[in-house]
């Protein structure tokens, strides 16, 4: 068995006996410590295999396709029974997708305001922050106290320091690795698991690749994968930008959730986007990149209208392909890619 | 005074020929200045076209000298900005608030403000896509706004003079806007950036939210202070807002005025011109007061006198500015009048208070900004205009690839058809893409007819 195989197997097994109450969220805004400092199990709203690609969705065609997915991607088993939905306000669309759902579900859609600037006075927006979860604990009926946010932050923790570990070690690959980030899994059962599957070998790679924009669908990295190439850094909104950032367990528990999901959230909506565009290049930089690919989803204005800058910025090889997540153009996708690595592979040669 | 009635270019050319010569002399701009013949604006719309606007030959126009002077104010914002910096005026690029902001910008002396992001019809005028490729070099493609063409002036240099100062507000508002200002700042534009944050309806803390928008009020009067070397005067700030606040009334008068039963008292396309005098006064406050006054007694006679077009019976809102203003000429030869709109500009139309902290007061005004909340709150602003008008029916002309249309288009359709109100939307299309152009007119027939025809059977 694989270790996708077991790790999905693990899912199934917790989500048929799980009890507590299930929150969604939408993007990296959003602190999972906080709701399960609630009595909540924290669930990454992203696409899973199976939602309905043609369902109905209120959004117009030329509206972000992830967005315009989440109505069917809630559909899905794994988010059936959510109590609540959470998110903070990131791009223009996220945002507007947040009325949409209130429209749309019968349960709770909490959305609280989170800066777009940098160093934007924190006491206003960490009173949104605050404000939203506690909405949370109005619906678990549970408040989160400072001994349960610091342990759920040193959990947190704990497992961010495991996955980074891994990859730099390039043993978790980046599959898992997204599997993670949207995982409704509690991070000691995810630390058990990396814990039991350390003896993985280092995955070899030919070509090794940089995957940004994004969120992921269900395919993609396969498709990406199966040329003889490795993504070895993900930047993507499933990636490793999911875990680099680590929480101070000292001082205001509150106050240290704010500052690693709200203020130093490093998305392409942030204005200006100098800071995520350094951590692309250090990205780029330590895990030894060849090539990147740069992959928007359909009308993703953060990610996709920024294409052209950050192929000037990166000064790598970069591929820039945008999907629909409603209409999947796989083989396209595939050509592309495979000529791209192709091209890469090409110019390993020559040096060598 | 001569019957209302909407005509072309080359009648206005001949028509032009009756404005007295001391009329043309007297109509001009930053009257503060020594008199000058380039502050002249006074002129039929041929003059603008040899400035390379070719839409305008196209276009009908109202016959009066009320809407010939708000044409010649509009069309010679550009060349205005640039005679302002030649004249040692601080200019000041105003992005993404669209009319919040400039109140404080004119509050310091000797200084004008432009917002580049209504640059965006720029491509229409001129029936021309250079702006548009040139902003596709730059990776904004037609999957952005048409905001994007003012990417392509700021790469261009040659729309508006260099800023002084760039303001860029971003979070609850367009990300399209958001998009240009980081292309800009590649281009090494240095923006100052003005923090929105989402406002809930309904349950928003508004002391908190007005309380952060004091703070980024402050915080840009100081910006502002640095660009100007003027410090920030709370008496000539209230003497600004008072003239602002004269003309949000003049505005609002205007805006009522059109909906006249008897007849349509003016084009909409000059109603959309006046109605965007808001955002930045078209770079000089006193002269567009002068303006929108004649325009407004202009509209007050016309009303009173039961005076307007022939043939225009169909009241309709229009939502969403249209990019391409031929659109709105053609709604009318299809016996269609605008009585109201609703712009995404409700950020200009409160009256500002003046009794207040400057910085409270401002924040207080944005408050009630269109973008900045719900879905929700657009809808109640689209129901509230065709209440109000007593509309037969509204246009919604959408952009394509905007972070907002897609998600706000949905259920405000959806609640006007709950209302009864019948409703048609479609996305404007960029110049060139006649094919694509001819399908909208035909929609717009449709819908006049299937208007037509209901207003029939309602009258038995």
């Amino acid at each position: 068995m694989d270790v996708i195989t077991g790790f999905d197997r693990l899912e199934k097994h917790y989500l048929a006996s799980e009890s507590r109450p299930k929150v969604g969220y939408l993007c990296l805004r959003v602190s999972p410590e906080y709701i399960e400092a609630c009595g909540a199990d924290a669930l990454r709203i992203a696409p899973r295999p199976g939602y309905d690609l043609s369902a109905f969705t209120p959004i117009r065609p030329d509206g972000c396709s992830f967005c315009r997915s989440v109505p069917a991607i809630l559909e899905t088993d794994v988010y059936r029974n959510l109590n609540a939905i959470i998110a903070g306000t990131c791009c223009d669309q996220m945002r507007r997708l947040m009325d949409t759902l209130n429209d749309l579900l019968d349960i709770p859609v909490i959305l609280f305001g989170a800066p777009r600037t940098w160093n934007a006075d924190p006491d206003y927006f960490r009173g949104e922050m605050i404000d939203a979860f506690g909405k949370i604990e109005e619906i678990t009926g549970n408040a989160a106290t400072e001994t349960e946010l610091l342990e759920r932050i040193r959990v947190h923790n704990n497992l961010k320091n495991s996955v980074n570990h891994l990859r730099r070690q390039e043993k978790l690959p980046t599959a898992l690795l997204q599997r993670i980030s949207c995982s409704i899994l509690p991070p000691e059962e995810i630390l058990s698991f990396l814990s039991n599957s350390r003896d993985l070998p280092a995955i070899p790679a030919e070509i090794r690749l940089l995957l940004a924009g994004s969120i992921p669908g269900v395919w993609e990295l396969d498709v990406i994968e199966s040329n003889g190439s490795r993504v070895v850094a993900d930047a993507t909104c499933l990636g490793d930008r999911v875990f680099h950032r680590l929480t101070s367990e000292k001082g205001d528990p509150v106050q240290q959730l704010y500052q690693t999901y709200v203020e130093d959230n490093l998305c392409p909506h942030r204005r200006p986007v100098t800071s995520t565009i350094d951590y692309l290049k250090n990205l780029m930089d330590e895990r030894q990149i060849d090539g990147v690919v740069y992959r928007s989803v359909k009308y993703c204005h953060p990610w996709g209208l920024l294409a052209e800058r950050m192929k000037k910025e990166l000064e790598a090889p970069l591929l820039i392909v945008d999907d629909d997540l409603t209409s999947p153009a796989v083989e396209n996708f595939r050509t592309r890619v495979g000529a791209f690595t192709e091209m890469l592979k090409m110019k390993l040669r020559r040096r060598a | 005074m001569t019957e209302p009635r909407q005509i072309d270019f080359r009648q206005w050319h001949r028509l032009f020929q009756q404005v007295p010569d001391r009329l043309v002399e007297e109509i001009r701009y930053y009257r503060h200045l020594p008199q000058a013949e380039w502050s002249q604006y006074l002129f039929p719309p041929s003059t603008h076209v040899v400035y390379g606007n070719r839409l305008l030959r196209k276009l009908k126009f109202d016959n009066s000298q009320a809407a010939l002077r708000l044409w010649g104010f509009v069309m010679s914002e550009g060349e205005r900005i640039y005679r302002a910096r030649q004249a040692g005026m601080k200019v000041i690029a105003v992005m993404g608030d669209l009319g919040a902001v400039t109140p404080l910008v004119y509050s310091f002396p000797n200084i004008v403000a432009f917002y580049p992001d209504c640059l965006w019809w720029t491509p229409f005028l001129m029936e021309s896509r250079e702006l548009f490729d040139e902003a596709g070099q730059l990776g904004l493609g037609e999957d952005c706004c048409f905001v994007r063409a003012s990417l392509g002036a700021f790469s261009r240099k040659a729309y508006f003079p260099k800023p002084d100062l760039c303001v860029g507000t971003v979070g609850a508002t367009c990300d399209d806007m958001a998009t240009v200002m980081s292309e800009a700042e590649q281009l090494g534009v240095d923006i100052h950036y003005f923090e929105l944050p989402h406002r809930h309806d309904g349950d928003t803390d508004k002391t908190a939210l007005s309380g952060y928008l004091e703070n980024q009020y402050q915080e840009l009067c100081r910006r502002l202070e640095q660009a100007t070397g003027e410090t920030f005067s709370p008496d000539r700030f209230r003497e600004t807002v008072q003239k602002v606040n004269r003309m949000r009334s003049l505005i609002a008068e205007i805006k009522d005025l059109s909906g006249a039963p008897a007849a349509s008292p003016m084009g909409a396309v000059e109603m959309m011109n006046m109605e965007f005098a808001a955002l930045s006064y078209y770079g000089d406050l006193d002269e567009c007061l002068a303006v929108l006054t004649e325009f407004r007694d202009l509209m007050k006679f016309r009303a009173n006198s039961g005076q307007g077009y022939q043939n225009q019976d169909l009241r309709l809102v229009w939502v969403t500015p249209p990019a391409d203003p031929l659109l709105m000429n053609y709604i009318e030869e299809l016996g269609g009048r605008v009585v109201g709109s609703e712009y995404l500009i409700h950020q200009t139309t409160p009256i500002i208070d003046t009794k207040k902290d400057p910085f409270e007061a401002l924040a207080e005004a944005h408050l009630k900004a269109t973008l900045m909340g719900s879905s929700a709150y657009r809808v109640n602003l689209v129901i509230e205009q065709v209440e109000r008008t007593h509309a037969d029916g509204v246009i919604i002309s959408g952009v394509f690839g905007s972070s907002h249309c897609p998600y706000e288009t949905a259920p405000i359709i959806s609640a006007l058809r709950q209302k009864g109100i019948p409703v048609l939307s479609f996305d404007v299309v960029a110049p060139g893409k006649r094919r694509l152009q001819s399908q909208i007119f035909n929609r717009m027939e449709a819908f006049s007819e299937s208007l037509k025809a209901r207003k029939k059977r309602r009258a038995g």
